[in-house]
């Protein structure tokens, strides 16, 4: 058992009052509480902007690095210490733009942690300038008569690179977005959950404008199938599926798993030094012990 | 990649060259605020751009040592040859590791993708330490601590109940962070703090026909065989020339240049970069330069024509 004050940081929170994100980091403790994970027992990783900085507002362990390389530093991090529950927490901007390549290998990678963007398709920390999801023709602080660039279609990619399991929610409803995030932690390989967060700021759109399109998956929906998924992932506009989009659980590699069993079944850091002979050992393979004796 | 592992606790290093180096450059820039140990290899070619990708050069020594944004304490070391690059990459993960910065061994092509003939390497290093603190004796753990060393005590997630929390952003001593600009200043001479330590572990040049010489060829790594060889042969000719090779850069080691001598640059490079380096430091009058810049690695010949052409 672990109660969510645990997870109560001291940190300043530096988000607007109202801020969706606010929903997404109440829904993230909820699903680490149901999951029983301790502080210490967790990792977040992040990049910039203001999805990045909620690791400050979670009491755990954390990384919070460059702008677009997040998931690189996870990758390596779960690799490590497989016994750490490894989460990304990003931005639209910070993963689909400035990430855009991490992005896209670590489908092909498969590490097993789960990626989580917080997708209010504009950028909010440098005060509203276009982001790879805003839509076209929206009108922005810099962009003032209206995108003249086709939005990226992270869901699609994703399912398309083959990521295992793809799912969009939204930060105003916290327990449906609980439970993706419980789902997606839980799932053996990469969980990569887009979570729709309007911006109050600088957004397009008003909240409202959302939750009138927003509808959950039904549950006869099929989220093993490419084809109907993919239909799902491009859907947007008058209505907007929030849910498990994609699941994927045929076995497949996970990156890190071959090298841990070849070398060690567990965490890297139990591994310490090789002893002496070992490397001696090791040395010799070079064939330098053969010229020694020779001389 | 390599700064995640390291956070996770285990040793990291990543190769590359110049091209990749320098895309990479702003991971080094992270490794040094959020003190992440590193060793990254950089295979130096003649560059700019993509160069001779399949030729050597020495172009990169002021590049390396003032890679990354911002101001930080690194280590470069440039291994003379294949036994010294073993001993120099132990070392370099050992004081990555001490001071919690990162290391970059400046190797070259010719280094690189040259076949020797060695004798067996003799592990005789005797200590390998990640330099970790005891989760044991910590009540409050501050990733940043600030200490009289600068160096602060070193955890990786999961080890203990003790949460390790590192920014890139300026940070508190939990690793929080901050715009409290008087902590600003305080942290910046941390992480520079470690630099003046470091530097009294730096091993100084090695010394050839030294006491002895009117005449001193100043070079650094991979050249170290060609100088050496073409020393014993100017010498023979009747000169007295000697020799004084770095293979560990930055921070420079504490030496002391005799007046009476004369100082000639050897390097693969066309602008001289460790006469500049030396110079800014020491003040170091440079007599004459012998550099390559055609792609091919400096040989005895060509270092003993050049000499020739300076001192005639």
């Amino acid at each position: 058992m672990v109660a969510i004050e645990e997870y109560q940081s001291d940190a300043e929170n530096q988000w607007c009052p109202g801020c969706p994100n606010f929903g997404i980091l109440s829904a993230l403790k909820n699903a680490l509480v149901k999951l029983a994970k301790k502080p210490e027992e967790i990792c977040l990783v992040s990049g910039i902007g203001q999805a990045a900085k909620l690791p400050h507002y979670l009491r755990c362990n954390f990384f919070n690095g460059l702008h677009g390389r997040a998931l690189p530093v996870a990758t390596a991090i779960r690799v490590v210490n497989p016994e750490l529950t490894t989460i990304v927490v990003t931005g639209d901007g910070d993963c689909y733009g400035e990430g855009g390549n991490h992005f896209m290998h670590t489908f092909r990678r498969n590490p097993d942690m789960t990626l989580i963007v917080h997708n209010n398709q504009i950028y909010g920390l440098t005060k509203g300038q276009a982001s790879p999801t805003t839509e076209l023709g929206d009108r922005t602080r810099l962009q003032f008569e209206g995108v003249k660039l086709a939005p990226l279609q992270p869901l699609a990619l994703a399912i398309l690179q083959g990521c295992p399991f793809v799912a969009r929610g939204f930060a105003g409803d916290i327990p449906h977005l609980s439970d993706l995030f419980v789902e997606a932690i839980r799932f053996k390989g990469f969980s990569y959950v887009d979570v729709i967060q309007p911006c109050i700021s600088w957004g397009t759109h008003p909240v409202s404008w959302y939750r009138e399109r927003i509808y959950k998956l039904p549950p006869d929906y099929n989220p093993h199938q490419v084809d109907g998924a993919l239909k799902k992932a491009i859907e947007w506009g008058d209505r907007i599926p929030i849910g498990i989009l994609y699941h994927d659980d045929t076995p497949r590699h996970v990156f890190g798993d071959y090298f841990r069993a070849q070398i060690h079944d567990g965490t890297l850091t139990e591994l310490g030094f090789p002893p002496r002979d070992a490397l001696d050992e090791l040395l010799e393979g070079f064939g330098a012990s053969k010229l020694k004796n020779k001389r | 990649m390599a700064i995640g592992a390291s956070y996770a606790g285990v040793r990291a290093m990543t190769a590359t060259s110049g091209g990749g180096f320098a895309l990479m450059v702003e991971g080094i820039s992270l490794a040094g605020m959020t003190e992440t140990p590193l060793v990254i290899v950089l295979g130096q070619r003649p560059a700019p751009a993509t160069g001779l990708p399949t030729r050597t050069e020495q172009g990169d020594l002021l590049f390396a040592i003032n890679a990354g944004h911002g101001e930080f304490s690194k280590l470069v070391f440039a291994p003379a040859d294949p036994r010294d690059a073993f001993h120099k990459i132990i070392r370099a993960f050992n004081l990555a590791d001490k001071y919690q910065s990162t290391a970059i061994i400046l190797t070259d092509q010719f280094l690189a993708d040259s076949y020797f003939t060695v004798e067996q390497f003799e592990l005789d290093e005797r200590e390998n330490r990640l330099y970790l603190a005891s989760p044991e004796s910590i009540t409050d753990y501050k990733r940043y601590q600030l200490t009289e060393t600068g160096i602060s005590p070193r955890l990786y997630p999961g080890q203990s109940a003790h949460l390790v929390c590192c920014d890139s952003d300026e940070h508190d001593e939990y690793g929080h962070i901050t715009e409290d600009l008087k902590l600003r200043s305080r942290m910046v001479e941390k992480r520079l703090k470690k630099f003046e330590l470091l530097r009294s572990e730096i091993l100084p040049p090695e010394e050839k026909e030294f006491t002895e010489a009117k005449d001193v060829l100043m070079s650094w790594g991979s050249s170290r065989n060609a100088v050496f060889e073409a020393v014993d042969k100017l010498n023979g000719k009747g000169n007295k020339v000697g020799a004084l090779h770095f293979t560990e850069l930055w921070p420079l080691p504490v030496y002391q240049f005799p007046s009476e001598k004369q100082y000639y640059l050897v390097e693969s490079n066309a602008t001289g970069q460790l006469g500049r380096l030396l110079q800014s430091a020491f003040g170091l009058h440079v007599e004459g330069r012998i550099t390559r810049y055609d792609g091919l690695p400096l040989d005895c010949a060509y270092i003993m024509e050049g000499f020739e052409r300076w001192s005639r």
